[in-house]
């Protein structure tokens, strides 16, 4: 396995600190063509915002809307933002879902789709299994993400747990994808491969290929019902991974940067601020070489305990979500937290920003969905989740706003923004919440 | 020896958590099955192929080709399911689970190459014989069975494709890297006869082999075991149980064992918590210590389910001494007996930190730990809207009456009852499992009680922990419940209503033992599940 060094690629020097990835200003959108690539990110935080600090106060239009305090951050990109008030996870809500509020809000979240059964726990009672139904994101990826690298790319920080309350992807019902928590594994993922120099490599590399091919094919007669369909998954995802080597190594204008450091503790607190900013500078190294188009950054896991001592914030995650309405101060802790995950998506859209790609940026190309399990987590409310766009997908989105859509299902949220990447359905989700189609005013 | 903190995923306590409030009953543990109940396997669950795990495969690697270096801190981690990391039918192939596979094959086919090829080579001409008796016995290790034709065909394929242009090495070099990717390397395969079957089916003897190296060992089977199957020696319980007891007496055991723990306690969120007063290097110690214990008490003492309750050793070194106020050991890890003090794992350190808040001990924790995990008796979850963060550190009460609202509140009552007074019985012990007698200068009331246990015979109250250990290591509900663990961790599956009915002599067996660990995974070796599978249905056409 060889790192790939072609002559022409550059390789930066550290300048931004220790531990941050470097990205050269220069980085710019390999894409040439005219139109340029449309781009989705899935972002996740756990366990419910604050609500009072969260909605922005509306004015007399939808256009019209002061930032609430968690949003502070992303002041300067008020013009790109649509905050969205009245959207809930109603299948999260139906009375015949499995699970426990935090199970079924994720995985509700981005599919619109049930738990199906299982034995994920949620405390002692609740039990569920995984969602029945593909995320948007992967569903996006069937429409734009065929022609990379990586049909997508799902990343973790400190996302430690690994049943349905740790994934919020889905490729199928029932078929989680696994974030990576490692940054030097998003690295290598991206930028490690076996890179062909001779004819013969590709000799070798088709022949194994076909041999593996091969012992799939001796196999199969041999297997009873499901563990046939367990296996042509398996060789499905060869097939997909063979055709997929070859893409997105034009070098084009993009740097391939250090490697971030591999002894780094991915399930620390003190590093949990680090690993965000290098996962997100490898996710804009991604876009930036178009090795993927399709992304998700999952901050922790629904229900979890981590502490933000980087905001001198030390209770537990989950605990503290929980404090009653008239503990001012733990609001106060959540808020902050919040606001943190706001400036981190700052971040994100100024490192987007910063690639310069046709007639603006990677930015311009890319629209960044944020949510949240629940809305509230003392209640576990699952009305008025908030959702946050930034970013219009290529134009595509009339950003600028602030709508409270008076309690509708996520399912049509879901499914405007997939009419944004040309989906041609005219339902998403879960048939018995996917009434009512897109949410009018938010596509242009 | 791998410390128990291994590179495993990190998984939260999220239901030691969750459960600090409570709204609904007590569930039952699983009671005896009532006597018209069908022991008959043959309705299912069916066998499902079974993916490697991640320490599986790091294992087999080493076992097959000498690989020392872990080629799977890459690779995505398991679903977990029930605290285990192997459940067959949540474990499967996702894209990066496949790329990982891809890169680590090349990865450990360069490693083969650097190393040499003579330890796998059975022939020293460098022709295509060579390289057929190679494909066939490198085969037989790999798939764990002699090849099938289309199999052996498939990679003299490859040979034939490379060995002109690359050479007689490289070509050997290539077919290690497509075994390491081939299905019947990555799963664990039972495979249907080619008729309809009726009934429970019982194993092929290659298929045995894989049940009985994975469980116990965590790996490939050996030699031997791979012969004991080609002479059809893996047929009878007698036959298993001289194969379980000689993979049992190997070292590796001691590590699959291990293994098995830290999954059944929930270990592996240890190695990221934040204690007050900790010194450093805290975390790590804890962890050692713990691997002490576990292998001291399988392997060194008794080896009884009993005396994982009530063995008065704690392993200390040198971080660990001055905080459990003990000389430090001139190196390594000393064994002392602290009775009266230490009893068995309810009073390990790093269990007691484990269950703990950051400033504070947690009866919550501790109690939960103990229904859910050793009772197999866990309570519901507190309603939604419950604040359950825990009181804050008051000088003028001890913990366990800041606790008190639970029990004095009706709502909340009706759980904790089952839950704090057993959690109680912990407050000898601090966040850190320090020993202490008082907490602020107020004098620590350890008495607590057994409530709805699913085991009435050991209900009642009890006076401190060195009680509630005595209590466990003499329920028959507690040596089910573990029983039931090993029974998951050995099959990838929870027990369906027919397993545990076939049960019924494995825990007579176990019983009679006097619940020893050893006798314990021998006897499950031999038990219809182990040894049966359900028949897959009638095939359609491929």
């Amino acid at each position: 396995m060889m790192l790939r060094r072609p002559s022409r690629r550059h390789f930066l020097r550290a300048s931004l600190g220790a531990l941050a990835l470097p990205l050269l200003d220069s980085l710019r959108a390999d894409a040439a063509s005219a139109t340029p690539p449309k781009r989705i990110v899935l972002l996740y935080t756990p366990n419910g915002t604050n609500p009072d600090a969260w909605f922005p106060t509306p004015g007399a239009s939808s256009t019209d809307f002061t930032l609430n305090s968690i949003h502070q951050p992303l002041a300067a990109y008020k013009d790109k933002l649509i905050l969205l008030k009245g959207v809930n996870n109603a299948v999260g809500q139906d009375p015949d879902n499995n699970g426990g509020p935090h199970q079924r809000g994720i995985g509700g979240l981005f599919t619109g789709q049930m738990l199906g059964e299982g034995t994920f726990q949620d405390g002692c009672g609740s039990k569920a299994g995984w969602a029945a139904g593909r995320s948007i994101d992967q569903e996006v990826a069937l429409l734009i993400g065929q022609d990379t690298l990586l049909a997508s790319l799902e990343l973790g920080v400190r996302c430690m747990d690994n049943d349905v309350q740790g994934r919020i992807s889905y490729s199928g019902a029932g078929e989680p994808l696994p974030p990576i928590n490692e940054p030097i594994t998003t690295y290598e993922r991206l930028f490690f491969r076996d890179t062909p120099a001779a004819p013969s490599d590709t000799l070798r590399a088709e022949s194994i290929m076909a041999a593996v091919g091969d012992q799939f094919k001796a196999l199969r007669p041999r297997l009873g019902q499901e563990d046939r369909v367990k296996l042509d998954e398996h060789l499905a995802l060869v097939e997909d991974l063979e055709r997929r080597m070859g893409l997105g190594q034009s070098d084009g204008g993009c740097a391939v940067p250090l490697p971030p450091p591999s002894d780094i503790d991915a399930d620390s607190e003190l590093t949990m601020p680090d690993i965000s900013r290098m996962q997100l500078d490898l996710l804009a190294v991604a876009f930036a070489c178009d090795l993927t188009r399709v992304a998700s950054v999952q901050y922790s896991t629904g229900f979890n305990r981590i502490p933000y001592p980087w905001l001198d914030s030390p209770e537990e995650g989950h605990s503290l979500s929980h404090s009653g309405d008239s503990n001012t101060e733990a609001w106060a802790h959540l808020a902050a937290r919040q606001q943190w995950h706001a400036q981190e998506l700052a971040y994100l859209m100024d490192r987007l920003a910063a690639i310069p790609e046709g007639d603006g940026s990677v930015l311009d190309s890319t629209l960044i969905l944020w949510g949240n399990e629940v809305a509230k987590g003392n209640t576990h409310s699952l009305d008025n989740i908030p959702y946050l766009m930034a970013g219009s997908a290529g134009g595509a989105l009339a950003t600028g706003q602030f709508l409270d859509l008076g309690g509708i299902s996520n399912s049509r949220l879901l499914l405007t923004i997939l009419k944004a990447y040309g989906f041609a359905g005219e339902t998403f989700g879960h048939p018995d919440y996917a009434d009512g189609g897109v949410i009018p005013g938010l596509l242009l | 020896m791998r410390p128990l903190l291994s590179a495993r995923p990190v998984v939260l306590l999220a239901s030691l958590w969750w459960a600090l409030g409570c709204d609904s009953f007590v569930t039952a543990p699983p009671s005896d099955p009532p006597p018209e109940e069908s022991c008959d396997l043959a309705d299912g669950p069916f066998s499902q192929a079974r993916l490697l795990t991640r320490s599986e495969y790091r294992r087999t690697v080493h076992d097959l080709l000498g690989q020392t270096e872990d080629p799977t801190a890459p690779f995505p981690h398991e679903p977990e399911v029930d605290g285990f990391d192997n459940n067959a039918s949540a474990h499967k192939a996702n894209p990066l689970l496949v790329e990982s596979f891809l890169r680590a094959a090349g990865a450990i086919a360069q490693g083969v190459k650097e190393r040499g090829l003579e330890p796998l080579l059975p022939c020293a001409e460098e022709d295509a014989v060579c390289a057929e008796l190679f494909i066939e016995d490198f085969g037989r290790k790999a798939f764990r069975r002699p090849l099938v034709p289309d199999e052996v065909t498939a990679f003299k394929t490859l040979y034939s494709r490379l060995q002109p242009a690359l050479g007689h090495a490289e070509a050997i070099v290539a077919i290690v890297e497509a075994t390491l990717q081939s299905p019947q390397f990555l799963y664990r395969v039972e495979a249907p006869k080619d008729q309809p079957e009726y009934g429970a089916v019982p194993l092929g003897p290659y298929e045995m082999a894989s049940r009985l190296s994975y469980f116990l060992w965590g790996t490939m089977p050996d030699e031997q075991l791979l012969d004991a199957a080609e002479a059809n020696l893996l047929a009878t319980p007698e036959d298993v149980e001289g194969q379980a007891r000689r993979l049992l007496a190997d070292q590796r055991a001691h590590e699959r064992v291990l293994e098995f723990h830290q999954a059944w306690f929930g270990l592996d969120p240890l190695a990221s918590v934040a204690r007050d007063n900790s010194p450093s290097g805290l975390l790590d110690s804890l962890d050692l210590s713990m691997t002490a214990f576990i292998d001291g008490v399988m392997w060194a003492e008794g080896g009884s389910i009993s005396d994982l309750f009530s063995s008065p050793a704690l392993y200390v070194d040198s971080v660990l001494a001055p905080v459990y106020d003990l000389p430090v050991p001139a190196a390594g890890f000393e064994r002392h007996d602290l009775p009266g003090e230490r009893s068995g794992i309810l009073t390990q350190p790093a269990l007691l930190t484990l269950l703990a808040n950051h400033d504070q001990s947690s009866p919550i924790r501790r109690g939960v730990f103990v229904r859910d995990r050793l009772l197999c008796a866990p309570v519901q979850a507190p309603p939604p809207t419950v604040d359950n963060s825990p009181p804050d550190p008051d000088p003028t009460l001890t913990t366990r009456e800041r606790f008190a609202v639970h029990t004095e509140s009706p709502d909340c009552a009706n759980c904790h009852m089952a839950i704090d007074p057993i959690g109680f019985t912990f407050e000898g012990f601090d966040q850190l499992g320090r020993a202490r007698t008082e907490e602020h200068g107020l004098m620590i009331d350890t008495t607590g009680a057994l409530v709805d246990s699913g085991d009435p015979t050991i209900d009642g109250p009890v006076s401190g922990v060195t009680e509630l250990g005595a209590r466990l290591a003499g329920s028959s509900a507690v040596a089910r419940c573990v029983t039931g663990k090993w029974f998951t961790f050995a099959l990838g599956r929870s027990r369906s209503s027919a397993d545990e009915c076939a049960l019924a002599p494995t825990y007579a067996e176990i019983e009679a033992s006097g619940g020893n660990m050893v006798e314990l995974l021998v006897a499950l070796t031999k038990s219809p599940s182990f040894r049966l599978r359900s028949p897959h249905p009638a095939e359609a056409a491929p």
